[in-house]
């Protein structure tokens, strides 16, 4: 197995300019972040075939799919990938086992992928009478079960409501975590893209305007966007029953729903800052030091360390009605309804 | 339900809703219900049946083998002249039968620029033979099966198409794998107009095949024949066309007359 290079530029009919340039060894896992519009899907056009690049590359190993000439383009049906589209695209006309089997002849896989995902007393239902969470997996299988040299899911999670979403996410998890090939998520959603992947590519108006790791970009967001979605507050604990353990510390959460291990969310937006202990009912309360400020024109977020790293956004006029720089000591408050968890 | 219109629109709707139903009543009216099983008996009715069936099935088939692939380039294809080119296909329901008909005589007919080299080299003579009438029945109604399937390609979600070639599907696989069976409802709506329209021909087939009973004598032909002749066979072979096109609309009606 070999990894994917794509590094190419391309514009679309609407005059809409994509460019990237990214490498996905074998094996790892890179998300594409970004919002609506930002050429998520014109990404995985191209690398599917269904649109041809302007200039650039993009190879899979030793083949070359597409070098910006009408000889060096591969067509679609010649590269061999594994690709969930965005919705799924089940056909309608046929039933599951129908879809699953589409592009192979090897029935004795798609039977294994059907079992592994755990829908295979579904083979013989219409798609159209399939919840999302199933499509979802229907829509895997039929990826998986040609072998593919590359697996690329587009929004995989954005069908679902947010109970199934869990669920669908974590064999998501399993399935990504057994394809030996590079593996590519197209999201919107931080969340997906940091506990999902290996490296995430920042995708914005056409251009990456970040990369790293999932920690780089959550700790350092270079663009509002990045910071606005990609900043939050991610943790690791043990819920049970609103009690959420850190280890070192203790946060309350009103989402009593969940036991077990948990990612905690907290936007730096719904962190408060005070010099002094804060009067009222705020049961997330500890006290930590300003490790960083920085500035992103009309919103100044700080870096803080205390029992656990917590980034906090206000606004510049609030940086200054409270005197707070860096090395301060400071109180930090959360309401119990701003802590999210996720199970992981 | 109460109507918001103004009465005289609903006066007038009605006067046109008669002249629909006034033809019906008059031709029910006069069928002559006693002898009307043997007459359709008769052998100009089943002659004409029989010639109508053959022919109308043909020109369907042969609608469906070319128009389909015509329907698929102009949905789909860009190439300079494409307007012309549907202008071309728009043009037999436009353009009076009888003229087409005569058109196809100079084109086909013995004399004429491709019918003469093919009398030549083969023999065949195509106008005034069943071949005649599956032409002009093929020219007057195919148009109906391009522009519905046209409809049908234009709408449905293409990134099914390219969801199918990811999966290894060549163009004509996914053609024939996922498109089709897509645009299926508006395939067989558009196979039954162009048989209903088929069926129904009669300018360019009395102008093109002639009106001989048993070899180019179909069933409106025969309504032309019997109305000077035999009046009552008229009124019957009418009432089997009526029949017939008031089972197609029944076997549509899910699909046009639900709204």
């Amino acid at each position: 197995m070999t990894g994917l290079h794509a590094r190419f530029s391309l514009t679309r009919s609407d005059g809409f300019l994509l460019s990237v340039d990214l490498d996905v060894p074998a094996g790892a896992t890179l998300a594409l972040l970004g919002p609506n519009g930002a050429g998520k899907s014109t990404f995985v056009d191209a690398v599917a075939g269904l649109t041809s690049i302007e200039a650039g590359r993009i190879s899979l190993g030793e083949r070359t799919f597409d070098d910006g000439t009408p000889e060096g383009f591969v067509p679609p049906e010649a590269r061999h990938l594994g690709i969930v589209f965005q919705d799924y695209l089940l056909f309608p006309h046929l039933n599951v086992l129908e879809n699953v089997t589409f592009g192979t002849t090897n029935f004795a896989a798609a039977d294994q992928w059907l079992e592994e995902l755990g829908i295979d007393d579904l083979r013989e239902r219409p798609v159209a009478d399939l919840s999302g969470g199933e499509a979802q997996k229907v829509a895997l299988a039929r990826a998986l079960c040609r072998d593919p040299d590359l697996l690329m899911l587009d929004e995989p999670l954005s069908a679902l409501d947010a109970t199934s979403r869990v669920d669908v996410r974590r064999g998501l998890a399993d399935a990504l975590e057994r394809f030996q090939g590079p593996k590519v998520l197209i999201t919107h959603d931080p969340t997906e893209a940091f506990l999902l992947a290996d490296v995430v590519h920042v995708l914005e108006d056409g251009e990456v305007t970040q990369a790293g790791t999932p920690e780089q970009i959550r700790l350092r967001p270079r663009t509002p966007y990045a910071a606005d979605l990609a900043g939050a507050n991610l943790l690791h604990a043990e819920a049970d029953s609103g009690r959420l353990d850190l280890g070192s510390s203790a946060l309350v959460t009103a989402d009593t729903t969940v036991s077990g291990p948990v990612i905690v969310t907290i936007h730096p937006r719904a962190v408060s800052i005070h010099t002094h202990a804060p009067d009222g009912s705020p049961r997330n309360v500890w006290r930590a030091r300003v490790d960083r400020v920085e500035n992103y024109g009309d919103r100044v977020r700080l870096l803080t360390a205390g029992v656990v790293e917590m980034t906090a956004e206000v606004t510049p006029a609030a940086i200054e009605s409270l005197g707070i720089g860096v090395g301060d000591d400071v109180w930090l408050s959360v309401k119990a309804t701003e802590v999210h968890i996720d199970p992981v | 339900m109460r109507s918001s219109l103004p009465r005289w629109a609903v006066a007038i709707a009605i006067v046109a809703v008669a002249l629909f139903v006034i033809p019906l009543v008059g031709l029910i009216a006069t069928t002559p219900w006693a002898e009307f099983g043997s007459m359709l008996a008769s052998d100009l009715v089943l002659d004409a049946l029989a010639l109508s069936a053959v022919a109308s099935v043909s020109a369907v088939l042969i609608s469906a083998v070319l128009g389909i692939p015509l329907a698929w380039l102009l949905a789909r294809a860009e190439f300079r002249g494409k307007a012309l080119v549907r202008g071309l296909v728009l043009l037999p329901l436009v353009v009076p039968p009888i003229v087409g008909g005569a058109a196809l005589l100079f084109a086909l007919g013995r004399a004429g620029i491709i019918g003469g080299p093919l009398y030549e080299a083969t023999g065949i003579v195509l106008p005034f033979s069943i071949w005649g009438v599956i032409i002009a029945a093929t020219f007057v109604s195919m148009p109906f099966l391009v522009i519905t399937v046209e409809a049908a390609l234009r709408n449905i979600d293409r990134r099914y198409e390219g969801a199918a070639a990811s999966l290894g599907a060549t163009k004509s696989e996914v053609f024939r794998r996922v498109t089709l069976p897509m645009i299926r409802p508006s395939l067989v709506a558009g196979l039954v107009l162009t048989w209903a329209r088929a069926v129904g021909e009669f300018g360019a087939t009395i102008a093109f095949a002639g009106n001989l009973q048993g070899e180019t004598q179909t069933l409106p032909l025969a309504v032309f024949v019997a109305l000077e002749t035999d009046r009552d066979a008229a009124v019957a072979i009418s009432l089997v066309m009526v029949g017939l096109a008031l089972a197609v609309l029944v076997g549509l009606r899910d699909r046009w007359l639900a709204r």
